[in-house]
């Protein structure tokens, strides 16, 4: 069942490579023959005569459509250079661009990406350093790979030229050796060969040149061409891979049809430019003492073809060593070609495929814009809880004010009742009083008369009246005096005295007295009139109402 | 260079800018009225707590007491202005008066009742009357029962009397008394502040 995965592809005039890549692991590797003679009509033909071959490949690998791939390639028009520049950071790689721009012009409005492989402390002979890969490739090249990929249902997401893995892998082997002496670190791919120099620690050059172990399986199958036994890619590579770099006397297969002086003069040539190119880096990139005591170590696929470490040492007159991976990897690693550099290769750090690029630019786009809907909704969101518990917690709050404000309402209500209750009150305390009027003290007015020297006195009427509300209080006493000569003293006199004695009686008075004569001699007929004191009903009201 | 041109941003900014419309119309529609009754309910516990602060800084005075005691005053009042204003009962009354005083009542004639209104702007109404009273007996007993007259019956009032017969304490003295007496009923509203107390 085909299932969208990660890929790696690797692109070379002998053949398609191809990885599942699990984990930072490949998974599955296979590998597709391709008949280099025809590489560059095929790039001519837009990379469509390699389509059967890539499907094939996809198909083998189990990818499903969609899954996402990563190619290496060697292409026609690919630059790559590595600018040694006196910056670090951003500026490093603005002068490397700078450089590249001005070594190739015609590269201008080529693709670009670029990486800075290492940066290098200032020393007391040498300021600080970048090594800065610069890589450039036509923006048609690189829209052929994009469709060839496309056209197999895959989406390429980067593409690596070849030389830019060669450098990276001499690199990375120039890191991982711990010599400070001078020394030249060979890595030799497919196609490319990356070439680092090194003395006293530091990285003096870093090249990629068009070369590789390509050129060695040719001669295997030009060798037995002549010999005249045909030799296909698959048994050239695996006899190489076994056999190695002959040396006279020597047969490369079982059988003894291929002799090593057959192959050998045809491998000369390659062998003899991979030690020219050697030569030349160092003496160009290490002072002369240096140079003539370099060493070389190989690395890379081509490294485990057997023999080549001592063919080169006897050319280049220095020792040779093996770096111990490629001893490890045999024949997997020319198997595998430039996949296992690629797998390691960091992101960002190839050229991007303008296609690719819209398109990633357009899901950024599209990803900030749902990013931006999404934060605004969270913050809606945030807003509507934060509102929501608002009104829970006033709403909590008011429910525990509530018993307090009907309380206070309560009592709002019961003060103003008693307020008019209040008013009632007095209100009918005054009605009570002026109805009910005013008191007098009758009792004490006929008290002070009981209590008059009444001796020849007749009382014939005593009467009371308060007139209309009672402020009136009046007394009227009527009588009579028998034969008041005999009487001796002013009896009337005396008992005006006593009424006003009272602390009740206003006033008393004599209202009209005369003088009768009888048969029984003179009578005095008199009427007093005593004016009481009143008191007002309210008074008493007051003392009703005292608890 | 790559550069994305407007035609290709165009999608995105109306993606854009329809969802910002959307969220704002859905912040609207639900967000928007809770702030709104937040700004409402803050109001209402603000004013809510300053009230209750108020309060307790007033003093919980207790007009439920008030109350009572108002309406006690008042039950006494009426009990004092009515004592005497049932003409029914007043038979009674004037019997047990003229009992303790010691006198003997000959005739008791209730007159007419007229009512009356209270002052403007109250409710108070009631009815009053005037009560003849025939009485003989020893004159001081006489002042006794015109003293328990102005006493004991409430807001009952000896508006007028007269005396006639002997002077001295040994003759019996034939009174006319006539008092005047008040019926007031209790208005609807006191009688509701009443229930709630």
């Amino acid at each position: 069942m085909l299932t969208r995965r990660d890929i790696a592809i690797a692109l070379t005039p002998a053949a398609i490579r191809g990885a599942v890549m699990v984990g930072g692991r490949i998974e599955k590797s296979e590998r597709i023959r391709l008949d280099n003679t025809r590489w560059q009509e095929a790039w001519k033909e837009g990379l469509r005569p390699l389509d059967s071959a890539l499907s094939a490949l996809v198909q083998k690998l189990g990818a499903g459509p969609g899954s996402l791939v990563r190619l290496a390639y060697v292409g026609p028009r690919t630059r790559v250079d590595v600018c040694t520049v006196p910056a670090r950071g951003q500026a490093a790689l603005n002068a490397a661009c700078l450089t590249a721009t001005s070594n190739w012009p015609e590269s201008r409005d080529a693709l670009r990406a670029m990486d800075v492989l290492l940066e290098e402390p200032a020393t007391k002979e040498q300021p600080a350093r970048s090594h800065v890969l610069v890589m450039l490739e036509d923006v048609g090249s690189v829209n052929v790979l994009h469709a060839w990929i496309a056209r197999a249902g895959l989406r390429c997401t980067e593409i690596a030229p070849s030389q830019g893995l060669a450098v990276r892998g001499a690199l990375k082997m120039a890191r991982g050796s711990g010599s400070s002496s001078p020394e030249a670190i060979v890595w030799i791919g497919e196609d490319v060969v990356g070439i680092v120099a090194r003395a006293a620690g530091r990285v003096e050059v870093i090249r990629a040149v068009d070369l590789g172990f390509a050129p060695l399986v040719d001669a295997v199958m030009h060798a037995g061409a002549v010999a005249g036994r045909a030799i296909g890619p698959e048994e050239a590579s695996r006899l190489l891979c076994t056999a190695g770099v002959p040396y006279r006397g020597q047969t490369m297969d079982a059988e003894g049809t291929l002799p090593g002086s057959a192959v050998l003069p045809l491998m000369q040539s390659v062998i003899q430019r991979l030690v020219v190119e050697t030569k030349q880096t160092l003496r160009f990139a290490l002072g002369e003492a240096d140079a003539v005591r370099a060493s070389v170590v190989l690395g890379g696929p081509g490294a485990s073809i057997p023999g080549l470490g001592e063919t080169l040492a006897s050319q280049l007159d220095r020792p040779v060593a093996l770096q111990s991976e490629s001893n490890a990897r045999g024949t997997d690693a020319i198997e595998l070609g430039p996949l296992p550099d690629l797998l390691e290769m960091k992101r960002g750090t190839s050229l991007v495929p303008p296609v690719e690029y819209a398109r990633r630019r357009q899901r950024g786009l599209l990803m900030c814009s749902a990013c931006g809907l999404f934060l605004a909704a969270g913050l809606v969101s945030a807003d509507a809880l934060r509102t929501s518990r608002e009104v829970g917690r006033l709403t909590a709050e008011m429910a525990a004010l509530k018993p307090q404000l009907d309380d206070m309402e309560a009592r709002a209500t019961r003060r103003q009742q008693s307020s008019m209750l209040a008013g009632q009150l007095a209100s009918l305390s005054k009605t009570a009083s002026q109805l009910a009027g005013e008191r007098a003290g009758w009792a004490a007015a006929l008290g002070a008369l009981s209590r008059a020297p009444l001796a020849g006195i007749e009382l014939d009427d005593v009467s009371g009246s308060g007139g209309r509300d009672g402020s009136e209080a009046e007394l009227v006493i009527h009588g009579r005096v028998e034969n008041p000569a005999a009487e001796g003293g002013d009896v009337l006199g005396a008992l005006l005295a006593e009424f006003t004695r009272s602390p009740l009686v206003d006033s008393a008075r004599v209202g009209s007295t005369r003088t009768e004569m009888t048969e029984d001699g003179k009578v005095q007929r008199f009427s007093l009139i005593v004016k009481l004191r009143t008191l007002p009903s309210a008074v008493l009201a007051q003392q009703q109402e005292a608890p | 260079m790559i550069t994305m041109s407007w035609h290709e941003l165009m999608p995105h900014v109306r993606r854009s800018l329809a969802g910002v419309v959307a969220l704002s119309g859905v912040w609207y529609m639900v967000v928007s009225p809770s702030h709104r009754e937040v700004r409402s309910l803050k109001a209402q516990v603000e004013s809510a707590k300053a009230l209750v602060c108020e309060d307790a800084a007033a003093g919980h005075d207790e007009p439920l007491l008030v109350m009572d005691q108002l309406g006690t005053r008042m039950d006494r009042l009426y009990t004092w202005a009515n004592a005497s204003g049932e003409p029914s009962k007043l038979y009674e009354e004037y019997r047990r008066l003229a009992q303790k005083a010691g006198v003997r009542v000959d005739r008791i004639d209730p007159g007419s009742p007229a009512s009356f209104k209270g002052q403007a702007g109250t409710e108070f109404r009631g009815e009053s009357f005037v009560c003849s009273v025939d009485i003989t007996g020893e004159f001081p007993r006489i002042v006794k029962f015109i003293e328990s007259c102005s006493r004991e019956l409430g807001s009952a009032r000896v508006s007028s009397f007269r005396l006639a017969g002997g002077t001295t304490d040994q003759n019996l003295v034939a009174a006319s008394v006539e008092t005047t007496h008040l019926r007031m009923e209790r208005p609807a509203v006191q009688a509701n502040a009443e229930d709630a107390r």
